[in-house]
């Protein structure tokens, strides 16, 4: 409701608009004016009281005028909305005009009526005829205007000349035209008639029209006779647009010709529209004539604006006679011609897309024509039609550049009717080259789906046929990379670079595919596989080497494992030659060889350190300990953190190997950082670590690097003895160095069983084989300061040896009788007292021959030995001061006697103890000091003499 | 001046202590064990004979050059029998002892013949002789001889032993083993002359002394005691010539020796 009422108010508004203001056009105000005249006269003949025939005559006329107005106005309004949407239908518009008409007929009708037989009946009839004619469908004309004629006899008569003329134009529009005719010839006869010119066209046509040519042609040239006084309308205009048509119907289209060239001045566009007329009539040689000659008067008269023209009739000409040679001749001028045109405005290319349109339909025929021809019959077509057509495109293309993908398309469709298929997919493929140009995707799809369908003919050449394929893939998902099409493009375009081996561009394929399509993703990763595969059979290691970068980039996120898989390969394939190279024996070359894998930029850490790990392995081969440690280094800053520990029982190997090469020093190094790192793992390799550190720190001497370990990883190993023979190793190294002060040291800071036990037993034995007094004081005071029962005993002996030597010094330093008189009992007492010493020396020191100390017991019992021997010795010897010869005959057997005895005692000392000595083969300090020869020892204790073996007994 | 004088007897003292007794054997003849050491080959005789052991050149002073190559030639070599063993007797001639017994425990754990592992055995036995390590060291000389009881080495090195410690009976014993039978040897028969001089056996000392070649006797540990065996028998002039025709070893210890000796013979021979 809303709607309607604004429509209304919208509505009166541009009423109430126009009605103010809005400006009158000269024809309406004319209008107006015309129709307020004939109302106002209307008015005042409708208001004379007394009317007779002239003033109802007149009222007729003024009704006809007033009809005349109205249907101007309906005509215009007609005129006016026939284009506009809501057009109602021409009957809606000249309602008005039906109904006044109706008002006209009626009063006419009533003054026929009213006036039968008066002499202005023939003029009313004539009216009511016009107004029935020019404003109704009634049938009242014919009969009203024969009625009119037939009242007025003066053939002179103007009324009967008008009713005679309009009774032939009534005939002519009724295609009457023998009737119309008789009208006409009577027309013409009325020379004061100023239209008599119309009249003998009219007649031109009603004679052409019943075929009566020679006289069609004479009326019309009579009109343009006549048309050339000034006394008729001229209407040679009308008659040179006609009159050709009037020659070639009669056959004589050159006369025509003649006609034009010989009175028009300026005649190519009637020699054209002649020409058409002349060629729809089969003139096929008069056409050509007129067509020539109209080139001729445009070159001649340099009237260019006809060219366009000329060239058009030419077209339609040799088209209308299938003369396609001819018209493709033509159209290179046509093509040139509209090239000139668009630098020089004098010429004019109106009709350029009427040329590109005929040019359409005649090559969009011909190829048609052509490809039914070779569907009856592959080779039914000459090369010439296939050229034709071509060319057709081609000037098409020239002419019509927009649209030159389509023409390309159709080229290329032409080709491919033929079955020039090589020709057609190079065409296809210069469409979508096109297309791209001018970003029109529906040519492109067009051509590739072509392309598609004929790749898939396998009509090509093998190589030709994958080559477009490629390319029309390609351009597919260049145009559309995410359709359905694409889709399953992106895997088959893969496999054909995959199987020509084309990794570069497969794998782009791949990357776009998986950018477009990633739920595709496990396919993606089966194809990536694939070149992987390649790779790995071609050997590529750059390649293998850029694409674990990029996988683990994240590129088709294959898992860690596959990666890593992939890496292991890579360095499989890397290493392999270098490997080969060192079990050829040239290990250098190939250390260096895994040196520059290393150092190369392209491969990745995995790959790196792996190579690294190789050139330590190669230079551990050349006995190169210090590098392959360095290159262990720089291996292990490339390794991961699971690496390195899976790679632990490698270093360990490595390890093994370094200090079997006589490095030490680096093994220890490789021990102490891994025991270090992996102190947590608390397992065998730990274990095995710290067995390694000891040794090589015990190796090279370092005892405090062996302590170092023992202190730092003993929490790190899984075999607590472990530690236990860490530190004897470490024990019986200051012990076999003799090193009192490391000795005393390390058994301080280990001070429990069994090191400080060992540490007595050491000591004992060191105070005895070692001559170095200071050494001997430090051993004692060490002794002394241990208060243990055992070193108190061992203290005990060595004293109570001191005091034994001492005394027994003593004693070997006390003469037996020293006086100058010899008195017999005096003697006995002092011998007695002598021998009671040594009992008493015995008794109080014979233990020591038994002491726990081994090099003690000997000592002693070589000194009781020697005390019992000098006894003997001293007793045979003995020739007391003041004996005589005769006692001395009896003393010196007594004494031999008796001296026998302690000699006897001595060697019995001697002989034990060699015999224990031997049975036990005892080394000890004592049993060296036993020996010598004139109290020198033996030369052979000076240094031990015995030898190395080099070798076993050669056979 | 002071400052100057412990100087000296410090560097006398060092230069002395470098000194070794050389045992070198030049006539292959007189050195029965040579099939078994090179350590008493002489130069002429190392660089005359060819042999497949580099560890020759260690004899000829080139130890360290030498212990790189067996580096180079782990791969190649290092599964040959004296591999380890040779390298172990290369640190040994230069005193590494510790590195020397690293190695010949090496060789004795990856050998798998007993005659290796007696030559590691013998070679550790004497390492430890080294260390004044007796006992040790008579354990590995006897585990050496009870697994190759055909070498001839081990048995000698036990001689020393044994004659270090006054077990004259077991050195005479030892040597006279059928091992030595038919082979004439310098310090076999010296140790044998030593034996039964010190057991007091001039006549056997005499016929052993006798089999020494007599330009052996420069040797100063062969002179001194060659001279003490004089003494004994009371030829004073012809210990006298002895010692005096004696090469000096330079060895602090043998030096002493002889100057006691020198010593006895001059007091005997004033006294006579």
């Amino acid at each position: 409701m809303k709607t309607i009422l604004l429509f209304l108010l919208f509505s009166n508004l541009c009423f109430i608009g126009a009605a103010l203001g809005a400006p009158m056009s000269p024809k309406q105000k004319r209008w107006n004016q015309l129709m307020k005249l004939v109302n106002q006269e209307m008015k005042i003949l409708e208001n004379t009281r007394r009317k007779g025939v002239d003033l109802h005559y007149r009222m007729l006329e003024l009704h006809s005028e007033k009809l005349k107005l109205i249907h101007e106005k309906n005509n215009n309004e007609f005129l006016a909305k026939s284009k506009l949407p809501g057009f109602k239908g021409k009957d809606f518009y000249f309602g008005e005009t039906r109904k006044y008409y109706q008002l006209s007929r009626e009063f006419g009708f009533k003054i026929l009526s009213d006036y039968p037989t008066n002499p202005r009946r023939a003029e009313v009839l004539f009216a009511m005829a016009l107004n029935a004619r020019d404003y109704a469908k009634d049938t009242i004309t014919e009969k009203f205007l024969l009625e009119a004629i037939s009242l007025v006899k003066d053939p002179h008569s103007s009324l009967r000349h008008h009713a005679q003329t309009a009774l032939a134009d009534f005939y002519y529009n009724e295609k009457r035209y023998q009737e119309a005719v008789v009208y006409y010839e009577r027309s013409i006869s009325k020379k004061e008639d100023e239209w008599r010119t119309k009249h003998f066209l009219n007649l031109s046509w009603c004679y052409l029209k019943v075929h009566e040519f020679e006289k069609a042609i004479k009326s019309i040239k009579a009109a343009f006779a006549l048309s050339k006084n000034p006394s008729y309308v001229d209407i040679s205009d009308q008659v040179l647009d006609n009159i050709g048509s009037f020659y070639v119907y009669a056959g004589r289209p050159l006369e025509g010709m003649e006609f034009y060239l010989k009175n028009v001045k300026d005649p190519v566009s009637y020699l054209l529209s002649m020409a058409y007329k002349a060629s729809d009539k089969g003139h096929e040689k008069e056409t050509e004539a007129i067509l020539a000659s109209a080139q001729r008067v445009s070159e001649k008269n340099k009237t260019y604006k006809y060219q366009e023209d000329i060239f058009h009739a030419y077209l339609d000409y040799y088209r209308t006679y299938n003369r396609f040679a001819d018209h493709e001749r033509v159209t290179r001028s046509v093509v040139a011609y509209y090239k000139k045109a668009a630098t020089q405005k004098n010429l004019k290319s109106e009709r350029r897309d009427d040329a590109v349109e005929k040019l359409r339909s005649i090559a969009g025929y011909l190829q048609v024509k052509l490809s039914k021809d070779v569907k009856q019959d592959s080779s039914n077509f000459k090369k010439e039609e296939l050229d034709l057509v071509l060319n057709f495109f081609a000037h098409l293309i020239a002419l019509d550049p927009n649209k030159k993908a389509e023409y390309l398309y159709f080229r290329a469709e032409t080709y491919y009717s033929v079955q020039r298929f090589k020709d057609a997919a190079q065409h296809y493929v210069e469409t979508v080259r096109e297309a791209r140009k001018i970003k029109n995707a529906e040519h492109a799809r067009k051509a590739l789906n072509s392309l598609l369908a004929l790749t898939g003919m396998e009509v090509l050449e093998k190589s030709d046929n994958k080559k477009y394929l490629i390319y029309t893939y390609t351009e597919h998902l260049s145009w559309w990379p995410k359709d359905e099409k694409s889709e399953q493009i992106y895997p088959k375009l893969f496999e054909i670079y995959h199987e020509v081996k084309d990794d570069k561009k497969a794998t782009e394929v791949l990357a776009l595919y998986n950018k477009h399509y990633p739920q595709h993703l496990k396919a993606q990763q089966d194809l990536m596989t694939k070149i992987l595969d390649q790779f790995i059979e071609a050997k590529a290691t750059a390649k293998l080497a850029h694409w674990i970068e990029e996988f683990q980039g994240g590129f088709l996120k294959f898992p860690r494992k596959t990666i890593e898989k992939t890496e292991i390969i890579l360095g499989n394939i890397l290493f392999v030659q270098y490997q080969d190279m060192a079990k050829k024996g040239s290990r250098l070359e190939a250390a260096k060889g895994f040196e520059k894998i290393y150092t190369n930029k392209l491969y990745s850490d995995k790959v790196k350190y792996q190579s690294a790990l190789f050139a330590a392995q190669a230079y551990l081969e050349l006995g190169e300990t210090v590098k392959s440690y360095n290159w262990q280094a720089l291996a292990y800053a490339r390794m991961t953190e699971e690496e390195k520990f899976a790679r632990r029982e490698d270093h360990l190997k490595m390890t093994e190997r370094t200090y079997k090469l006589q490095d030490f020093v680096t093994a220890y190094k490789i021990s102490d950082f891994i025991l270090n790192k992996y102190c947590s793992k608390k397992d065998n390799t730990q274990s095995r670590f710290y067995e390694i550190g000891i040794m090589t720190a015990l190796v090279e001497e370092k005892t405090k690097d062996a302590e170092y370990i023992v202190e730092r990883y003993s929490k790190c190993i899984n075999k607590p003895e472990l530690k236990d023979n860490a530190l004897a190793q470490i024990y019986h190294f200051h012990e076999k160095k003799a090193d009192f002060f490391g000795l005393r040291s390390f058994v301080q800071r280990h001070k429990v069983e069994p090191y400080t036990g060992f540490f007595r037993h050491t000591l004992q034995k060191w105070f005895w084989e070692k001559s170095d007094p200071n050494l001997k004081s430090q051993i004692n005071s060490e002794l002394v300061g241990m208060k243990h029962p055992q070193t108190i005993a061992w203290l005990n002996e060595m004293s109570l040896m001191k005091a034994a030597q001492t005394d027994a010094k003593e004693f070997m330093a006390a003469a037996v009788w020293s006086k100058p008189k010899f008195d017999g009992e005096v003697f006995n007492k002092s011998l007695e007292e002598y021998l009671l010493k040594l009992q008493t020396l015995k008794q109080k020191y014979h233990g020591l021959t038994e002491a726990t100390q081994l090099d003690l017991a000997i000592t002693s019992t070589r000194l009781f030995s020697g005390v019992y021997m000098h006894v003997g010795l001293t007793i045979s010897a003995l020739r007391p001061a003041g004996m005589d010869d005769a006692t001395y005959k009896d003393f010196k057997p007594a004494m031999s006697q008796l001296s026998g005895q302690f000699v006897q005692v001595s060697r019995q000392y001697d002989v034990s103890l060699d015999k224990a000595l031997k049975e036990k083969e005892t080394l000890a300090w004592g049993s060296r000091s036993i020996a010598s020869v004139e109290e020198v020892e033996n030369p052979v204790f000076s240094f031990f003499t015995g030898l190395t073996m080099d070798k076993g007994r050669e056979k | 001046m002071k400052t100057l004088t412990p100087i000296l007897i410090l560097f006398l003292l060092a230069s002395c202590a470098t000194q070794r007794l050389d045992r070198k054997i030049d006539d292959a003849g007189w050195d029965s064990l040579a099939d078994e050491s090179y350590l008493r080959w002489g130069e002429k005789r190392l660089q005359s004979t060819k042999t497949e052991h580099e560890v020759t050149k260690c004899y000829q002073g080139k130890a360290r050059e030498t212990l790189v190559q067996y580096k180079k030639d782990y791969l190649t070599k290092g599964q040959q029998t004296y591999y380890w063993l040779h390298i172990g007797n290369c640190y040994f001639v230069q005193n590494l002892w510790s590195k020397a017994e690293f190695f010949y425990r090496l060789s004795l754990d990856e050998a798998k013949a007993p005659e290796v592992k007696s030559i590691a055995l013998n070679n550790l036995g004497l390492l430890h002789f080294k260390y004044e390590q007796w006992e040790k060291g008579k354990e590995y000389l006897k585990q050496a001889i009870a697994l190759a009881p055909n070498y001839k080495i081990p048995r000698y090195n036990i001689s020393q032993l044994y004659l270090q410690f006054g077990i004259y009976d077991k050195a005479i014993e030892v040597l006279n083993a059928g091992a030595f039978s038919g082979h004439k040897d310098i310090d076999v028969y010296f140790s044998l002359a030593n034996a039964y001089l010190y057991k007091g056996d001039l006549k056997n000392a005499a016929q052993y002394f006798k089999l020494i070649p007599p330009e052996q006797f420069k040797r100063e540990d062969i002179a001194a005691t060659y001279a003490l065996y004089l003494i004994r028998t009371g030829k004073m002039k012809q210990a006298k010539k002895v010692m005096d025709e004696r090469d000096r070893s330079g060895v602090l210890e043998i030096t002493a020796i002889s100057q006691k000796i020198e010593k006895i013979l001059s007091q005997r021979m004033k006294a006579e």
